[in-house]
């Protein structure tokens, strides 16, 4: 699933490390979701979408 | 938003933390695993007690173990359960399909404790599945 986290946390200037944190996962597991390799549960997807105050459709496109 | 989230690098300090409860956890594990290892071989007696106390120390090795899965489990997210979940079943499936052979192999080539051998290629499985997982991203 295509997403634009790593847009969203390079406007943010954020590392990955710095993202994990905030949305308390793992390094790795936001490596895996901005590469597509790891669909979020839909709990981290609400998660995110908090986080940069935007719904999921904004965030995740699954087409 | 607390203090602490106000600032700039609270995400990276809070995955540091979190990297450090997890060594913590890997380092009990380690310790307990050298404490039964070691304890093991030098505590059981042998004779007539040695089989009561193997159980108990296999019982008291598989509660340490639990344990410490249990408070892995709360430590890592949901894409590293994944991975261990996968790892896990890979693991459990290989020892279902092994344990048929091991028996059969066992009437025919002398093999001390086939059991413990397809326990340890299951355990073998489960660490290179978690490592490939990882390495794949």
């Amino acid at each position: 699933m295509k997403n634009r986290l790593k847009v969203l946390r390079a406007e943010r200037d954020w590392s990955q490390a710095e993202l994990a944190g905030r949305l308390d996962v793992s390094r790795q597991a936001v490596n895996a979701i901005e590469t597509g390799k790891h669909d979020p549960s839909l709990t981290l997807a609400f998660r995110i979408g908090r986080l940069f105050t935007l719904s999921i459709e904004e965030i995740f496109d699954d087409r | 938003m607390t203090g602490d989230m106000a600032d700039e690098n609270w995400g990276t300090r809070r995955v540091e933390r979190r990297n450090r409860r997890r060594a913590l956890i890997a380092a009990a594990a380690i310790a307990i695993s050298l404490a039964f290892g070691i304890g093991g071989q030098y505590l059981v007696p042998a004779g007539a007690e040695a089989d009561r106390a193997s159980l108990l120390w296999a019982s008291g090795l598989l509660a340490a173990a639990a344990i410490l899965i249990g408070w892995l489990w709360r430590e890592i997210d949901e894409l590293q359960r994944r991975r261990l979940v996968n790892a896990a079943a890979l693991a459990g499936v290989t020892c279902m399909a092994l344990l048929l052979l091991a028996q059969a192999a066992g009437r025919m080539v002398p093999v001390a404790e086939p059991m413990i051998d397809v326990m340890m290629i299951g355990a073998i499985v489960m660490v290179a599945t978690i490592v490939f997982q990882r390495v794949r991203g």
